[in-house]
């Protein structure tokens, strides 16, 4: 249960919709056009990311935790410098399976995080690689 | 804009320049940049001298960065001089001051080219037909650049350091130096980083490569390319490099299908090249370097997250910019993968 009556993900929607419709009009051909534009972009941003999975980073965790065989007991920050680590030293396989799952943890930890900041951005990219490179 | 006593002090330093007897210097308006540097479009009266008359002219103050490549200002001018002097479509460069004395920084005067920077603008004024021959105009230019070998340096750029074998070791040093600068931990740049090293080519010949070539940093009127600019990241380097930073994904702004650059395919670029270069472009050494491309502009990405700076929409910017890196990593992960099956 949220402690104000009016939800941070409701403010925020509210927030983004009177931006949109209230000053970004008036703001084109003006200086402030690209502010506008950046605070709607980082205020949406802010929304997808509490709208998101809270179970994603465990599920990170605990991949990472199988790749390097040791438990970090939640603490997605130290599993996650632990890894950067142990990819830096080469301490992981580089072909094979292991390289595999390394290769499969980064692009879904990669697109866990692209589908807030820039969603279109996967959308486009998958539907050009159906055409050429 | 500029304050008046220092377009009275540039006054004075363009009359000294050109021998003038007078000279009358007005700002025009300011010109994109990073953040923290000079740059203006400024018109000069000139009475008396070998430069009397009225002149467009460009000043470019030296930048603030924490970027180890970057060059200051009087080793910049010193390239374009070589370059302009090679026949480079260039802005010419004229003067430079190198003391810091006269702005409170470094700068240089060139000559205005007058068209735009602009990518959306251009991007939207270029038919796909139009696109293409201003990609092969590029291309011409970029061979014509790298005609300049390391063996055959000019005296003038002697200061730029020369690779040795282990140039890709030193560039995954730096890199590594740079993520161990910044907040967080970042595994997939890191596994990039590795690949990198691992599969950088054997460079039999090493050229001035510009190394930052792209839309924003060349002037165009319509199709017609009118001046390469911004030469601060200029170094020795795999003459593909340019091919491959310029068809970079990350570089092609909104037209992702206008391969060179986000101007025109990629086969227009390769053309112009091979007309002025006499050879055929390796086309998966520029794959390489594209890639190389999406690491580079990831890492920067995350380096500018990282110094903030100046006001509140500053803030918001650098923030913004930081998660840009995303897209570099997604980048880097297909295309590695891609590369890989290229190759088998």
């Amino acid at each position: 249960m949220a402690l104000l009556q009016t939800t941070a993900d409701e403010l925020l929607q509210r927030a983004i919709e009177t931006l949109r419709a209230r000053i970004l009009p008036h703001a084109a051909g003006t200086p402030d056009h690209e502010a506008a534009l950046a605070a709607l972009r980082a205020l949406a941003i802010a929304h997808a990311e509490l709208a998101s999975d809270p179970a994603i980073i465990g599920r990170e965790v605990a991949e990472i935790e199988a790749l390097l065989g040791q438990s970090f007991q939640g603490d997605a920050v130290a599993a996650k410098r632990a890894l950067a680590q142990a990819v830096r030293v080469r301490s992981l396989p580089s072909d094979g399976p292991g390289e595999v799952r390394l290769r499969d943890h980064l692009l879904k930890a990669t697109a866990n995080r692209l589908r807030l900041t820039n969603p279109k951005y996967m959308t486009r990219r998958q539907r050009r690689a159906e055409s050429s490179y | 804009m500029l304050a008046r006593n220092a377009v009275t002090a540039l006054s004075g330093f363009v009359r000294a320049a050109t021998k003038a007897e007078r000279t009358s210097l007005s700002v025009d308006r300011a010109l994109p940049s990073a953040v923290g540097r000079a740059h203006y479009q400024v018109t000069a009266e000139i009475a008396g001298g070998p430069f009397a008359g009225r002149h467009a002219l460009v000043v470019r103050g030296e930048g603030e960065t924490t970027d180890r490549f970057a060059l200051a200002s009087a080793d910049e001018f010193a390239i374009r001089r070589v370059a302009f002097r090679t026949g480079l479509t260039t802005p010419e460069p004229l003067w430079l001051e190198p003391s810091g004395n006269v702005l409170g920084k470094p700068f240089m005067i060139l000559r205005h080219a007058a068209g735009t920077t602009d990518a959306a603008a251009l991007q939207s004024a270029l038919s796909v037909e139009e696109g293409d021959r201003l990609a092969y105009r590029v291309g011409q230019e970029l061979a014509r650049l790298h005609r300049i070998a390391i063996d055959r340096a000019p005296a003038e750029i002697a200061f730029l350091p020369k690779p040795g074998a282990e140039w890709a070791l030193q560039r995954a040093t730096a890199w590594r130096a740079a993520l161990d600068a910044t907040a967080q931990p970042q595994p997939c740049f890191e596994w990039a980083i590795n690949w990198f090293e691992d599969h950088a080519p054997k460079v039999e010949r090493f050229a001035l490569v510009h190394r930052d070539l792209r839309l924003g940093n060349f002037v165009a009127d319509g199709e017609k390319l009118v001046g390469i600019l911004d030469f601060e990241q200029v170094a020795w380097c795999d003459p593909m490099e340019d091919l491959g930073w310029l068809a970079a994904r990350g570089g092609r702004h909104g037209l992702p299908e206008r391969e060179a650059g986000g101007i025109g395919s990629r086969e227009a670029l390769y053309d112009g090249y091979r007309a002025v270069a006499g050879h055929e472009v390796d086309d998966r050494r520029v794959r390489f370097w594209e890639i190389a491309a999406a690491l580079r502009h990831g890492i920067a990405s995350l380096q500018r997250a990282a110094r903030p700076g100046g006001d509140a929409e500053q803030g918001l910017e650098a923030a913004l910019t930081g998660l840009q890196s995303l897209e570099a990593e997604y980048d880097l992960l297909l295309e590695i993968e891609h590369y890989g099956a290229e190759g088998a």
